[in-house]
């Protein structure tokens, strides 16, 4: 704890240069509240349900989202990792599509999905799926042979070696390449409810814009900024408890 | 140089090797050659080699020399490109059941999300003649066996290099395999704790009595622990010798080292690589 108090002063010490700003007059108060102003209405947001009522949708959307990205990427890593042909089939078709970036992808999605949750998950499933996949296979190919064959000498059946060796021997790059894409996975669901939302934070956001909430745009950031620093936290405990193995310390 | 004549040393007797009945593992006309930077190194040609049952042999030799290849054919974790590889007369296509390799690098060759116990037990999971409380019990045996009883719930991040490779040893021996390949398995220790792992693998074999072919650098190593040394040259690898230690088990890490016959055959085996080494030499600058 110690060692984090100047990062929280220097958060405090911006906050407090806003404030002042805002007060004092040298910045136009109508398109930036001061603090005060944004807290307050982030805490009536709050309590009258109207912040909690964007967050479940959002919420909804980066987890299943990020869960068929995860379906769909992982497997498909593990298979170009093992296997050659499957390699050179799937190989050119994801760096031509990788690149791209998934926000271009949202007019086609509204064409073929419309307006609603489909052409959403849709969205955060393909901008999501990449980094999974990749760094699946990335992890697979960096496996040492010696893993594999001593899952061969211990007589493991092939499959089992592919779950019992591999799957683990590539969990630390596996995850990884989720926490990328649960960053990526919270962007495109935001971006995509500010093109084309009914509701979500990012609607939230655009809504109290268009109607001159300015307070309340900001609460809505504020509420974003919270969300992600959470999701953070509870994927960092995830990965500790399921990469416990990697100690760093040694007994003689 | 020698304080015995070659010919005249009594204690060691030299036969031809040829595969026969006995043998529980044996290479007939192994041909094996990699390319390396597009051009073809030649590792056996026309190579034989056989292992007795039960007995604890040991392959010394040049590093590069095709040691620890020739230890990977023999386990069926390679294939030959011409030649067969026999366990127990069946022709090996893939690793069988009963021939199980201990690696160099134990720390690659553990598995680090798992602990000791589970470690130990991984060989046996997918043995379904096994129920759940004699896998147990069988394990809690050879963790017992290694020396390595209270560290059954350590992850090997947690443990020394030492510790690790008892613990790839009684992953191994858990299996009961008539044959344990071992590839330089003590060469990443310091010097006590190999004295100890080799105090250790001794008891093994005497105890289980498993076949051991175990790959080492290290002369001395190949006299104390084995039977027979059969020292090669660099590749293409042929049997610049083939040694019997005539000296009786259990073996004295102090007394045994000063045996004559000790010394002898190691005094014979170190002279051969020798003069291995400088026709190598001559040969290569002629």
């Amino acid at each position: 704890m110690k060692a984090r108090w100047p990062g929280f002063a220097l958060v405090v010490f911006v906050l407090l240069v806003w404030q002042i700003a805002t007060v004092g007059g040298w910045a136009d108060s109508v398109s930036l509240p001061p603090v005060t102003a944004v807290v307050m209405s982030w805490w009536t947001d709050l309590a009258s349900g109207s912040i909690p009522a964007q967050l479940v949708p959002s919420l909804r959307r980066i987890t299943i989202g990020l869960g068929l990205a995860i379906a769909i990427g992982m497997p498909l890593g593990m298979l170009m990792g093992v296997n050659r042909l499957a390699y050179r089939i799937l190989e050119p078709l994801t760096e031509l599509l990788r690149p791209i970036p998934s926000a271009a992808y949202i007019p086609v999605a509204i064409l073929f999905l419309g307006l609603g949750d489909q052409m959403k998950l849709f969205v955060i499933v393909l901008a999501s799926v990449f980094p999974i996949l990749l760094n699946t296979y990335m992890g697979v190919t960096g496996i040492d042979p010696v893993l594999i064959d001593t899952g061969r000498t211990l007589g493991t059946p092939r499959f089992s070696i592919l779950y019992k060796i591999v799957f683990p021997a590539s969990l630390p790059s596996i995850l990884t390449g989720i926490r990328i894409s649960l960053g990526i996975a919270f962007i495109v669901s935001v971006t995509s409810e500010m093109i084309a939302g009914n509701n979500g934070l990012g609607y939230f956001i655009i809504d109290r814009q268009q109607t001159f909430h300015v307070s309340e745009v900001f609460a809505g950031i504020l509420t974003l900024g919270v969300m992600g620093y959470a999701m953070n936290l509870v994927f960092l405990q995830i990965e500790r408890y399921l990469l416990r193995w990697r100690g760093t310390t040694v007994r003689a | 140089m020698l304080g015995i004549p070659l010919s005249e040393a009594p204690t060691i007797v030299t036969a031809p090797i040829r595969p026969a009945g006995s043998h529980v593992l044996a290479a007939q006309g192994i041909d094996k050659s990699y390319v390396v930077k597009g051009r073809p190194n030649i590792v056996f040609a026309c190579f034989d080699f056989a292992v007795e049952s039960g007995s604890f042999i040991s392959i010394v030799g040049p590093s590069g020399c095709g040691k620890s290849t020739l230890l990977k054919l023999l386990a069926g974790l390679d294939a030959p490109d011409e030649g067969t590889i026999r366990f127990k007369e069946k022709t090996v296509t893939a690793p069988p059941r009963g021939v199980v390799y201990v690696f160099q690098q134990y720390s690659k060759s553990i598995f680090p999300w798992r602990t000791v116990a589970e470690n130990v037990a991984f060989g046996l999971e997918h043995q379904r003649d096994l129920d759940r409380a004699s896998r147990r019990e069988r394990c809690r045996e050879f963790i017992r066996l290694v020396g390595l009883e209270g560290y059954e719930d350590y992850y090997p991040s947690q443990l020394s290099g030492g510790m690790q490779q008892r613990v790839a040893i009684a992953r191994a021996l858990v299996c009961k395999p008539d044959v344990l390949m071992m590839d330089e398995p003590f060469s990443a220790v310091d010097a006590l704790t190999r004295t100890t792992l080799q105090q250790l693998m001794l008891n093994i074999w005497q105890s289980l009595r498993v076949t051991v072919v175990f790959v080492t650098h290290d002369v001395d190593e190949a006299v104390y622990l084995s039977g027979r040394v059969v020292s090669l040259s660099r590749a293409p690898a042929r049997v610049v010798d083939d040694v019997r230690v005539m000296l009786p088990y259990p073996r004295d890490p102090v007394k045994t080292r000063g045996d004559a016959r000790y010394i002898a055959a190691r005094e014979r085996l170190l002279s051969r690589i020798l003069a291995a080494e400088t026709d190598h030499a001559d040969g290569s600058a002629a």
